[in-house]
């Protein structure tokens, strides 16, 4: 905390009995421009919604005639009053109340809900919806009364430092106590002018790829929900591979404590939960003072080793394998692994087999066995590796092929052994992966269960290739979260991927011209700031500092 | 309450140890209040004993703990602890803790001791009450170079204006407690404004600097360094308010009480951007809100 009051201290700042006087005034003439500016602009967006101005020829003409009257009149207006149109825009009292005006609006923009399409917002606003929607509360970050805000703002800022600039020009001030006020503050008109040039210029969209495919078109987002429309990247990317990157396992006891009571889906409702990890000894007190200790922890080989909880099991010997691919056996054969789906579902009406989640409750394979160099398939089948889910006698799988009996799927499970006691009393209990059990002898209102932690995905890797023109420019570029590619003026987002579907991987395309402009009025705000409310104040005098926290204004007087 | 305890002790024993600290600062510090005022009422100069001594020392402590309690989180999570509500807390804790030491090493104010206290203690108390369950992994969007700048000069900023905040709620809530120092009318009252405006000067630059590097981290992550977002709108909010104490600040008849209203005003912003956003009802357009 350095030592220094703020030195934004402005011609109108200056604490005098006429000064005071003028602040009630100025701050309702802020309020009436804000209003003046806005309104009008929120009518034109509502006409321009309407069609009215662009759709038909004389609407469009008498709009312009409106606009030239309008302008000949405010600029007759500003030639007579236009110094004090300044003095108003630059003053405190304004940059308080537009400041005030946009912080309402923006808290207002994520109480009121955003960008619903619009019967859905009828839906759940009632009577008050059409007003909401005539003001464009719907959209209000879009809207353009809260651009007419952001312009005043812009306008305020303007007006404050050229009066500043022309004082240095008369010679009242100097540059240098003036630098970090002038940076500060045309720092953020920078910004939004370049939020503007983004807003105008820029483009965002997406562009959706499987393995293999190339396009060169994105599918353009337009400020309003439904109306997407496609449009050309000016170059080609290919998806060349989408691999996703997951946390080694990890796996946790979960010690629920239930209410009793059930919730209105029928389960029953959590009171709280606790978590165990698989280290040794690990333990936590639960219900009257009973304890619960991990034991021992057995991870199976597999996954250990081979980091992957697929264990072939052919002809009696087991081989871990990963999804995606292949296994050679001795005698000239090969087991391709194909697929794998956690919860295993056929779906009847599409015919095809689907994961009902990510949760692995019906681990099932896919695989097919060929004669190396032969195409065809000696065998082709879902394995299941879970412990509940056999297939009926009757499933084509338990055909008469001999392979049928040949091959076998295990999914590996760790399981963890605990020891809960109270007292003298003392019990063990193995828990596979996935499974619970109910704690019914001690304690009913008590469960454990031993699973898998949450969603582990670490990473989303894109592959991709730039072509322009018929030439790779940019051969096999790594793509993923928080590491853009940029090229031709668009910068490239890993953004979406389907779980169902691992050779696909959604890109997010955005073209933002304007975003070195606001990075400049970004770093013009910081350094203005850090000029402005600290180095300044280093060079002062300590002397100085104290008269001035003396001399507070409007405080009672200070006793001589 | 022993079982609750613990078990927060196999979870992090530095948890469980900070708001003990905390309290036994709050008592030196109230010990201290009592003996100055009672050494000045028998007409001596105030003196405290070196109570305040001890009280700082365990600031001190207190700031060595939580770090101690980032340090081990950080460890045992393998990435830096910033994810959840309950890491946040223990940060939040850590940097206002830090700040403090600092305002006591520049300003040795006796009045900031014990609310400051109780705030941390606040913060510490709610920490155990939202420990987490198990270590979380941090999503792909997490994983960046920026997001520990981000974070820490975030909460350096909400440290400060926290701190501001205890400041000007003083200043409102004893209009006349200068009369215990014997000082001059206003003084003490006026070195708490100096406070007080320095932590918000400090906490804006800081929140500005936030600001600024999410939106960078933002455009890299998201692709736009601005999306309306509900909790970058309230760090606009945020933001905004100390932008019009600032302004406030230099127009006449805006200065002490009413200048400690808008402090409060905007560290109560802080405070929403922060814990609140799960309240909103376009909570589930933001991808910042605590779980």
């Amino acid at each position: 905390m350095t030592s220094t009051s703020s030195e934004f201290s402005g011609p109108a700042t200056q604490p005098s009995p006429r000064a005071r006087s003028r602040s009630g005034p100025k701050f309702l003439a802020g309020l009436l421009l804000a209003s003046v500016a806005s309104m009008p602009a929120n009518t034109i967006q509502l006409l321009v919604e309407h069609h009215i101005i662009t759709g038909e020829g004389h609407w469009l003409a008498l709009a312009l005639l409106l606009a030239a009257v309008a302008g000949i009149i405010s600029v007759v207006l500003l030639v007579k009053l236009w110094s004090r149109a300044i003095g108003l825009l630059a003053s405190l009292e304004f940059a308080t109340v537009i400041l005030a005006l946009i912080m309402i609006a923006t808290a207002a923009g994520t109480l009121i809900r955003q960008q619903l399409p619009r019967d859905e917002f009828i839906e759940y606003y009632g009577s008050l919806a059409t007003t909401m929607l005539s003001l464009h509360l719907d959209d209000l970050f879009r809207s353009y009364w809260f651009a007419s805000l952001l312009g005043l703002l812009g306008a305020s800022l303007l007006a404050t430092a050229g009066l500043r600039i022309a004082d240095l020009r008369a010679g009242k001030r100097r540059l240098h106590k003036q630098a970090g006020f002038l940076l500060l503050h045309l720092g953020i008109v920078v910004a939004l002018l370049g939020g503007l040039v983004s807003r105008i210029g820029g483009d965002k969209g997406v562009t959706e790829l499987v393995e293999g495919m190339t396009a060169d078109r994105y599918l353009r987002r337009t400020t309003r929900p439904g109306g997407e429309m496609s449009a050309p990247l000016g170059f080609q990317v290919r998806l060349d591979e989408f691999n996703l990157e997951f946390y080694d396992p990890e796996y946790s006891t979960y010690l629920v404590r239930f209410t009793g009571r059930q919730n209105p889906l029928g389960h029953n409702e959590v009171e709280s939960i606790a978590a165990l990890t698989t280290d040794l000894g690990d333990r936590r007190l639960f219900g009257q003072r009973y304890e619960i200790e991990v034991v021992d922890f057995f991870l199976p080989p597999s996954i250990a080793q081979d980091s992957t909880p697929h264990v072939l099991i052919v002809d009696g010997h087991r081989i871990p394998v990963t999804p995606g691919s292949e296994v050679e056996l001795d005698d000239d054969l090969t087991i391709e692994v194909l697929r794998f789906l956690p919860h295993f579902q056929y779906d009847i009406q599409s015919q095809r087999a689907l994961s009902r989640s990510k949760r692995p409750d019906n681990p099932a394979l896919y695989v097919i066995v060929r004669r190396r160099g032969v195409g065809e398939a000696l065998y082709r089948s879902w394995l299941f590796g879970g412990r509940r889910h056999a297939l009926p006698e009757t499933h084509p799988a338990r055909s008469d092929n001999e392979w049928a009996g040949r091959l076998a799927y295990e999914y590996a499970r760790p399981s963890i052994t605990l020891e809960i006691r109270d007292g003298e009393y003392q019990e063990q209990i193995t828990l596979q992966m996935g499974e619970s059990r109910a704690l019914v002898d001690l304690d009913p209102s008590y469960a454990v269960s031993f699973n898998q932690k949450g969603d582990r995905i670490k990473q989303y890797h894109s592959t991709v290739t730039i072509i322009d023109e018929g030439r790779e420019v940019l051969s096999r570029a790594p793509l993923s979260v928080n590491h853009p590619i940029r090229y031709g003026g668009y910068h490239l987002y890993q953004s979406n991927y389907r779980w169902w579907d691992l050779s696909y991987s959604g890109l997010m395309v955005v073209r933002d011209p304007g975003l070195w402009i606001v990075y400049a009025g970004m770093a013009m705000m910081l350094a203005g700031l850090l000029e402005a409310l600290y180095l300044r104040g280093r060079r002062r005098k300590r002397g100085a500092l104290e008269a001035r926290t003396n001399e507070v204004p409007g405080e009672e007087t200070v006793a001589p | 309450m022993t079982t609750t305890l613990h078990n927060l002790f196999a979870i992090s024993p530095f948890v469980v140890i900070l708001p003990f600290v905390y309290a036994a600062a709050i008592l030196f510090e109230l010990g201290s209040g009592v003996v100055r005022l009672v050494t000045w009422r028998r007409g001596g100069e105030p003196h405290d004993a070196r109570l305040s001594a001890v009280a700082n020392a365990l600031f001190w402590v207190a700031l060595i703990l939580s770090l101690a309690a980032i340090t081990e989180r950080y460890v045992e999570a393998g990435r830096p602890p910033f994810k959840t509500l309950f890491e946040s807390l223990i940060l939040f804790a850590a940097s206002t803790n830090l700040i403090y030491v600092i305002v006591s090493l520049r300003y040795r104010h006796p009045l900031l001791g014990a609310p400051a206290g109780l705030l941390l203690l606040g913060i510490c108390v709610h920490a155990a009450r939202k420990v987490d369950i198990e270590i979380v992994d941090l999503p792909a969007a997490l994983q960046s170079g920026w997001f520990v700048p981000h974070v820490v000069v975030y909460f350096l900023g909400y440290g400060a204006l926290a701190l501001a905040a205890v400041a000007a709620a003083l200043h409102l809530a004893f209009p006349r407690f200068e009369l215990w120092f014997r000082s001059r009318k206003g003084a003490v009252r006026r070195r708490l404004d100096h406070v007080m405006h320095q932590l918000n000067v400090f906490g804006f630059l800081m929140i500005t600097l936030g600001l600024f590097v999410g939106a960078w981290w933002a455009k890299e992550a998201w692709g736009d360094w601005w999306s309306w977002d509900p909790k970058e709108n309230w760090s606009l909010v945020t933001w905004l308010v100390y932008a019009i104490y600032l302004h406030l600040r230099l127009l006449s008849g805006w200065s002490g009480r009413r200048l400690a209203v808008v402090t409060l005003v905007g560290f109560a912003a802080v405070l929403f951007t922060y814990l609140g956003m799960h309240l909103l009802p376009t909570a589930d357009m933001s991808e910042h809100v605590y779980q």
